[in-house]
């Protein structure tokens, strides 16, 4: 037919007739079906009309703008260089990316690394809520679960956590506290009898609480002689307003030690004077307002 | 086409010489036409330049021997029939007076070439498409059992399969006729009709 085969037409066809009987030969008919020679001959003279007729070609018109057409896409894709090793590898790879690319896309690769992806997330999930993961992978974590609203541990905060307890109950101002809560004096903390020092409230070094105790009038004395320069408002201490704790001596001196005294400036009556806790100047100023 | 006339004439091909090209048309074009047609493409015409200008295309890839070459552009032209029945599936269907506008020539020409066409694939209506392609790809094509499978994708005993039930139809149809004309048969049915 084609390529080694004749080209002369009536060769063409008796080529093509051969085929056709080579083909028809390799099939035994069906049971039930009646096998004869002139059957096959009638099939076989039937095919070869077929391909006959189907073997037409094309307008010349036609013909001629699908080579034009060819002839162009042949010179816009020049002949392919020689083969050279680095090509050969390249054909190496390439097979290789196939056949990666080919299991990669295949349904049990897929559910494969699903089933991965899913044990890594709740492994990495329990892990990351327990704070097992090392701090720079747990910072980040609580981090970006933080934006979504999902609380787990931060690594800094899960030590700073104990350690601000503490702290926060140390240097909690005392007016934060109730002033009828009990106070507790912490042991080996040395106090003036009979005063009470709100817990984690320490007591300025140097700080003279017998003074306070005296009459209110040198107390006076003192704080305006010490303390001079303080230009803070006297008037609006809240040992105006705050009620006595029960049970508690009123003496002078209480509000000088108490929250007052410590200088942590969350008392409105100190908030001019921060930073001069245990002057017992101020103290005393404050007790001029009174 | 002789072997060592194919081997100067892909040369040239690739080069991209005109009579090169011209004779390669000329050689495989009917045929290639043919197997288009047998697959009920609607424009085999469109598709045949398709198939050439993917051969041009990729024509400086190749290196082969003329059955691969056959191989090769039989392939491409199954693929081609493969893409056009899938957009015809994705597309609503021409009516048929817009299908082929391109057509010159007189009506007559036209009701004699689909006629023809029409007788061509008339023995295949029977068939299955995988059994015409089968058929029409070891018979039109003159391929070999292993090329018609690589084309269609399939194994080779299961083209071998589907050759045997094709021919065994097509068997079973022509002992129908036979049978028909014989006994009078058709003129019984044809007087049925009446």
């Amino acid at each position: 037919m084609f390529g080694s085969r004749p080209t002369d037409d009536s060769l063409k066809w008796e080529a093509t007739l051969d085929a056709i009987q080579r083909i028809v030969g390799e099939t035994r008919p069906v049971d039930g079906l009646k096998w004869e020679a002139s059957l096959d001959d009638d099939l076989g003279q039937g095919l070869l009309t077929m391909v006959r007729e189907l073997d037409t070609p094309p307008d010349a018109a036609i013909g001629s703008e699908h080579i034009a057409a060819a002839v162009g896409a042949a010179a816009t894709h020049p002949v392919a260089v020689t083969r050279t090793r680095r090509t050969r590898i390249r054909g190496f790879w390439a097979r290789r990316m196939a056949v990666v690319s080919s299991v990669a896309s295949g349904a049990l690769f897929k559910v494969a690394v699903g089933a991965v992806a899913m044990t890594t997330a709740a492994t990495g999930g329990v892990a990351a809520a327990n704070g097992d993961l090392p701090a720079p992978v747990q910072e980040i974590v609580a981090d970006g679960l933080d934006l979504i609203g999902i609380d787990v541990p931060h690594p800094i905060q899960s030590s700073a956590d104990t350690d601000t307890t503490v702290t926060t109950v140390d240097d909690t101002p005392g007016p934060a506290l109730p002033d009828n809560t009990p106070a507790v004096t912490a042991p080996g903390r040395e106090t003036a009898p009979g005063l009470d020092i709100a817990p984690g409230l320490e007591q300025a070094p140097g700080l003279d609480t017998a003074p306070a105790h005296g009459p209110p009038a040198e107390d006076e004395q003192r704080g305006n002689s010490d303390n001079s320069g303080n230009t803070g408002p006297p008037a609006d201490s809240p040992s105006e307003t705050r009620p006595e704790p029960p049970g508690q001596p009123e003496t002078p001196g209480k509000s000088d030690s108490a929250p007052n005294g410590d200088g942590s400036g969350g008392d409105g009556g100190n908030s001019g004077n921060s930073g001069n806790s245990g002057n017992s100047g101020n103290s005393g100023k404050g007790n001029s307002g009174n | 086409m002789q072997l060592h006339e194919f081997e100067g004439v892909l040369s040239a091909a690739k080069a991209g010489s005109e009579w090169a090209w011209s004779q390669l048309y000329a050689t495989y074009s009917a045929r290639v036409r043919g197997y288009l047609i047998g697959r009920g493409a609607h424009d085999p015409d469109g598709l045949l330049g398709d198939v050439f200008l993917q051969l041009a295309r990729n024509l400086a890839t190749f290196d082969g021997s003329e059955a691969e070459f056959r191989s090769w552009l039989f392939m491409i032209a199954h693929h081609r029939v493969v893409d056009e029945h899938r957009r015809r599936k994705r597309r609503p269907e021409l009516p048929s007076d817009q299908v082929d506008t391109d057509i010159t020539g007189s009506a007559e020409e036209s009701a004699l070439a689909a006629d023809s066409l029409q007788r061509a694939t008339a023995m295949l209506d029977g068939l299955t498409d995988d059994q015409r392609t089968v058929l029409l790809l070891r018979i039109l094509a003159d391929l070999s059992l292993e090329e018609t499978a690589q084309i269609m994708g399939r194994k080779v005993n299961a083209v071998k399969q589907l050759q045997h039930r094709a021919i065994n139809a097509l068997r079973s149809n022509v002992a129908t006729s036979n049978s028909m004309t014989t006994s009078g048969g058709y003129t019984t049915t044809t007087s049925e009709l009446d």
